[in-house]
């Protein structure tokens, strides 16, 4: 709370995410699953959100959708400003270039590139030269602290460490907002632990949205605010 | 994306999968190789054939002969412009392009031996053309041969010789063994077949032994002629045969299965020709000289000009305004253009062959590169999260099956070279006995870089679909495969 006063004294809280009225709908043979059934919220530049919500809730959709992966039936999101569902996969791209970072719950590192190559990767496709690329990259692996590792390949690592690069990768191209899908799925609890405050640490120093999907209540309860899922509706959206 | 960075990605992904690339590598090789070297075939065959028909003739050579229509005529009523005569000849000689002016003055005639006829072609020609003929045997004649011409005999000569025996015609053609004559010593004269017999007088008035052709080598005194009939068109027995004497000192070489334009020919410097037949038969009375106006012209008139184009491209337009003139010209040009065509038909045979080869391999780079799209879905998909465009995505496999096509064009490609050296050291080692010469295969640079140029688009082209596919496949989907 202390934190939110700060900044209000600043100016006013922007709002990086807002979305109105989404709605979900697959259709499975002749009946139609409502993955999410008419969603609103925002979520404020700097915050660290939580979605949190059994599996098959609809959360994972939501995160998709707010990261440009997925179109949505109807509604609107406005993410950083820009009116993701109306874009097409091309701008999509552009905008996830630009503006958002990446964590993955399988961390989903290149398995030929090493750590710091790995991290340079969303740098590559905004061609950036190799050595200012690898410079900015190595900076990030020295953040969230494997030095050591920076020329380890993923399979000579722990998933804490690949998470970390994962992290790093994420953060690389310093987006706006950063997505988390589960990031600590795959990892033992203390490693979690040290995964989330790492994290947290290195997103709020840099006043970064974190928006992360969970299904664990106790990672939920680290979030400024969290936003429960059941069955495609919000059945909680608690700030702290 | 930079084009560095595609590059080096491209290969990449290329050399992480060693086995597999190579194996498609392998398969485009032996399509470039099977191209390439059929072509080099095609174009060696065409090599070859373009220099056999150079040494045939020229291709930049027009051959002139009189107007067509008027050497059908009776000599009688024939207007001098379109006659071979020196005057026409310096006149094409000033025409442009032209290099220069070959007169030939020629004469059929036929040869005996015992009971042998056979058939020659004495022909006037320069001397240069003389020298730059290979002999079998002999030596070149010695200018102004007194008494007889010194003739240059050409390697078919023998196989024209025959003789009655019943009903049957009997020559090499039938029997397959050439007559045992021997064209050196005992040819000595060849009966030349007045067809200039129009004058009351006796044209041929210094012929002898006509019809007997027993090979005596007669003074040239006697007269055996009578006077030719008043029409032009019906010469008499009698002086319808003219006796030349000819020495054969020397016999092209070459088998005699084996043609050339003046196989069948006798030839003798046109300068000795001349002087020999002013010498015997007396200005006006030569033989093969048409008259105007029952008058012989006072120059000579050449059954043949051969004219020197500086440049075959030159050759049709040169042609076209002799014949305009009212000459018949012809070239070799016609016979190679048709040659060319026929060898046209042979590459695009040969080529298609290859291309069959290409093909396969072709769609082994599709198979390799629609795997690779499968295979690596997870990581495109990652790749369009962080952030790839998706024309970046599509060009990384594009250059891929480029690549692919690359390796295998140039490696191929320097096989096919190998493959090329040592079929021509073979060839020519069978053929040095044959006498030709050339290479069988042949690449030349532009085929070379086509080759390459050619598999590097097709690795692209086989490359496409599954780069599209690429492309379209949904970051979603993609995080999800496990």
């Amino acid at each position: 709370m202390g934190k939110s006063e700060k900044k209000n004294k600043e100016q006013p809280r922007r709002c990086v995410i807002d979305v109105k009225d989404l709605y979900k709908i697959y259709p499975i043979g002749k009946n139609e699953v409502r993955a999410l059934n008419g969603v609103s919220f925002r979520i404020y530049e700097g915050e660290f959100c939580a979605i949190v919500g059994a599996s098959g809730s609809g959360k994972s959709t939501l995160l998709n959708m707010l990261a440009g992966l997925e179109k949505p039936t109807k509604g609107q999101i406005m993410v950083a400003g820009e009116r993701i569902d109306r874009y097409k996969e091309n701008r999509l791209v552009q905008f996830r270039r630009e503006k958002i970072g990446f964590i993955f719950q399988s961390f989903n590192l290149i398995a030929t590139m090493n750590a710091v190559e790995n991290v340079a990767l969303p740098l590559v496709f905004r061609g950036i030269s190799k050595k200012v690329r690898m410079k900015r990259a190595e900076k990030m692996i020295d953040l969230v602290g494997l030095r050591k590792y920076r020329s380890h390949k993923p399979n000579q690592m722990s998933g804490g460490q690949q998470q970390r690069v994962g992290m790093a990768r994420a953060l690389v191209l310093n987006p706006s907002i950063v997505f988390a899908d589960e990031p600590t799925g795959n990892l033992d609890s203390n490693t979690s632990a040290e995964m989330m405050e790492l994290m947290h640490h290195v997103l709020s120093e840099r006043n970064k949205t974190l928006v992360m999907v969970t299904h664990d209540n106790d990672l939920a309860a680290m979030a400024d605010r969290q936003i429960r899922i059941k069955d495609g509706k919000i059945v909680e959206n608690v700030q702290e | 994306m930079s084009f560095y960075d595609l590059m080096t990605m491209s290969l990449g992904n290329l050399w992480r999968r060693k086995l597999r690339t190579f194996l498609t590598v392998l398969g485009v090789l032996i399509g470039t190789t099977s191209i390439v070297a059929m072509l080099s075939l095609a174009i060696g065959m065409k090599q070859r054939i373009m220099e056999q028909y150079t040494g045939m003739g020229a291709v930049t050579q027009i051959t002139v002969t009189a107007g067509g229509s008027d050497s059908e005529e009776s000599s009688g009523g024939k207007d001098a412009s379109t006659m071979l005569t020196d005057t026409n000849k310096e006149m094409f000689a000033g025409m442009e392009h032209v290099k220069s002016v070959t007169p030939q003055l020629s004469f059929d005639g036929n040869l005996q031996s015992g009971r042998y006829t056979g058939y020659a072609n004495l022909l006037g020609v320069d001397q240069t053309l003389l020298e730059s003929q290979e002999l079998g045997e002999g030596k070149l004649p010695e200018r102004g041969g007194a008494g007889s011409m010194q003739v240059i005999a050409g390697n078919q000569i023998l196989t024209g010789f025959g003789y009655m025996k019943g009903d049957e015609y009997v020559d090499y053609y039938s029997t397959g063994e050439l007559p045992n004559i021997n064209l050196m010593t005992q040819i000595k004269q060849l009966q030349v077949y007045n067809d200039m017999a129009d004058t009351e007088e006796g044209t041929a008035a210094d012929t002898a032994d006509t019809g007997e052709g027993d090979g005596s080598d007669s003074e040239g005194g006697e007269t055996d002629s009578t006077s030719g009939g008043e029409n032009a068109s019906q010469p008499t027995e009698d002086n319808s045969m003219l006796n030349f004497r000819i020495n054969v000192t020397g016999i092209m070489s070459g088998g005699v299965e084996e043609y050339n334009t003046y196989s069948n020919s006798m030839l003798v410097n046109i300068d000795d020709l001349k002087s020999y037949l002013v010498k015997n038969f007396g200005k006006g009375k030569i033989p093969g000289q048409p008259k105007v106006n029952g008058r012989p012209l006072n120059e000579w008139v050449y059954s043949t000009l051969v004219i020197d184009v500086d440049d075959a491209s030159n050759v049709e337009d040169v042609m076209k305004n002799i014949q305009d003139m009212g000459f018949t010209a012809n070239s070799n040009k016609d016979l190679l253009e048709s040659a060319q065509k026929s060898m046209q038909i042979v590459e695009l045979v040969l080529g298609g062959i290859g291309m069959v080869a290409f093909l396969v391999a072709a769609i082994g780079i599709a198979n390799t590169m629609m795997m690779s799209t499968y295979e690596r879905t997870k990581e495109i998909g990652v790749m369009k999260v962080l952030g790839c465009d998706m024309r970046d995505i599509q060009k990384l496999f594009l250059v891929e099956a480029g690549f692919i096509g690359l390796i295998g064009g140039v490696v191929g490609l320097g096989l096919t070279c190998g493959v090329s050296v040592v079929i021509n050291h073979f060839a020519s080692a069978l053929e040095s006995g044959a006498g030709l010469s050339g290479n069988i295969s042949v690449i030349p640079w532009w085929l070379a870089v086509a080759a390459i140029a050619f598999s590097t688009l097709m690795g692209m082209i086989a490359g496409y679909f599954p780069a599209r596919r690429a492309m379209k496949l949904s970051p979603l989907a993609a995080i999800r495969t496990e």
